[in-house]
């Protein structure tokens, strides 16, 4: 992965300005007792994990499809 | 230009470096400061925020060429620069509000919130109210506890700030800013002469629920709706302020919100002014003054492009409204200001333009430089 700390001029708002109840924009991880509780603004995903970065692998491969078509679509337009 | 026409503006803005909280921190409060980690395949994020967080789609290149666009002016981030940007664009003084400020709601740790307004409101002190007095930077409090906002608020008027910055609403943990929770500061505010500064597009973020407090469109006109959308949020922070009873108890306490426009006011004291009479028999608090009476002489609104904002003060008696550049922001006059202000004010009675362009912000800040004779116009 890589770490960058560019974001710092965004502010949350802006960051988060796309996001749309019923669309898979982001997923959030927030500590619950027990674990950390995972949902997605689609409203269809919710998962209650041991730490955090079991939560966000489950993430990822909750919106696996969608990040499987954009690269199909990049690659389409790149002419690979 | 031999015919420049001047202004004070009363919204603009200016971003401390990236790195500014997790240098000055100690290091268990840095580490709860908001980073950023790309996924392998270079579509996701996700940003680290005080022991929570959140994965999202990276901006697609027009949304990052958008953000470039807003962050493109030398003085943005090199105070050196900043002053001949102004001089350039005809900006005499200038509110400044700062950038990582905006994070603050998404913090749940209340160190962290009194600990980051510390260290921002400092570096403000150090760098902006030191560069010139044409620069008055807002402060910044938290918005979880009252008693660190007074704290925070009374240190910062010591050193020298005359506003401070608020969200349009407090922290998502806290009780809105009609409630008798924040009767203290607003008291703490008026005797410390200090205007509270909202600005429009600020709603917290609920990490928990990972979305934005408020409307979001999709589809056809999506764009303009939702930034049409973030101009709500100030007029429903003073309809909050005025309702309540809060700034007829404290008079001297005055409100400015900026960037959202200024024709709201006297439309927004009709609605209210209905209200309160039609609905007398149900109003709690009792006011002393009609909510009109308290808008027109208490709230303050910038506008940079709204032809309409001029007729408020030409027409509708409202003489609060004042001119803000927005610097150096998308959606402000940076590059096109003398197009702007000369679009405003060529035809416009003397009087009403230099109440729009210098009085409304002189009355509001009385300690900052007033233009010179010769560029006033």
């Amino acid at each position: 992965m890589d770490e960058e700390d560019s974001l710092m001029s965004e502010s949350p708002q802006e960051i988060l300005q796309d996001i749309t109840p019923g669309y898979c924009d982001v997923q959030s991880f927030v500590p619950v007792p027990g674990g950390y509780a995972g949902h997605c603004t689609c409203g269809a995903w919710d998962v209650v994990t041991p730490t955090q970065e079991e939560a966000h692998a489950l993430a990822v491969e909750h919106t696996m499809a969608i990040t499987l078509k954009e690269l199909a679509k990049r690659a389409a337009e790149a002419g690979v | 230009m031999s015919n420049m026409l001047w202004a004070n503006s009363g919204d603009s803005h200016f971003i401390e470096p990236a790195d500014l909280w997790s240098k000055e921190l100690p290091k268990s409060l840095a580490d709860l400061v908001p980073r950023s980690v790309k996924d392998e395949d270079g579509l996701w994020e996700t940003v680290y925020v005080d022991g929570q967080s959140f994965r999202r789609r990276l901006p697609k290149p027009a949304q990052v060429e958008f953000g470039r666009l807003g962050s493109r002016a030398p003085g943005f981030s090199d105070f050196s620069k900043r002053i001949p940007d102004q001089d350039q664009e005809g900006v005499w003084a200038e509110l400044v509000f700062p950038s990582l400020g905006m994070w603050a709601a998404s913090f749940k740790t209340r160190e962290l919130l009194k600990e980051t307004a510390r260290v921002t409101n400092d570096f403000s002190a150090s760098e902006i109210i030191a560069l010139s007095p044409r620069l008055l930077p807002t402060a910044q409090v938290s918005t979880l506890d009252v008693n660190d906002a007074i704290e925070e608020m009374q240190r910062c008027a010591g050193l020298g700030f005359k506003s401070v910055f608020l969200t349009v609403s407090p922290h998502p943990l806290q009780q809105d800013w009609q409630h008798e929770y924040w009767e203290p500061l607003w008291a703490a505010m008026e005797e410390a002469g200090m205007v509270i500064a909202f600005h429009i597009g600020t709603e917290p973020i609920d990490m928990a629920a990972g979305e934005v407090i408020g409307v979001t469109y999709r589809g056809p006109g999506g764009a303009v709706m939702n930034y049409t959308e973030t101009t709500f949020s100030g007029q429903r922070a003073v309809m909050k302020m005025v309702a309540s009873g809060a700034l007829d108890r404290h008079p001297d306490l005055k409100v400015m919100v900026s960037e959202g426009g200024a024709t709201w006011v006297p439309f927004l004291a009709d609605r209210m002014e209905e209200g309160y009479r039609q609905h007398h028999m149900a109003v709690r608090p009792q006011l002393k003054r009609s909510p009109r009476e308290i808008m027109y002489s208490q709230v303050y609104a910038s506008f940079q492009h709204d032809p309409t904002a001029v007729a408020a003060v030409q027409y509708m008696g409202y003489n609060n409204a004042m001119w803000g550049s927005d610097y150096p922001h998308l959606e402000g006059t940076y590059g096109h200001t003398q197009k702007t202000l000369h679009e405003l004010f060529d035809g416009v009675p003397a009087a009403v333009s230099e109440r729009i362009r210098f009085g409304a912000f002189e009355e509001l800040f009385p300690t900052a430089p007033k233009a010179p004779a010769e560029i006033r116009g």
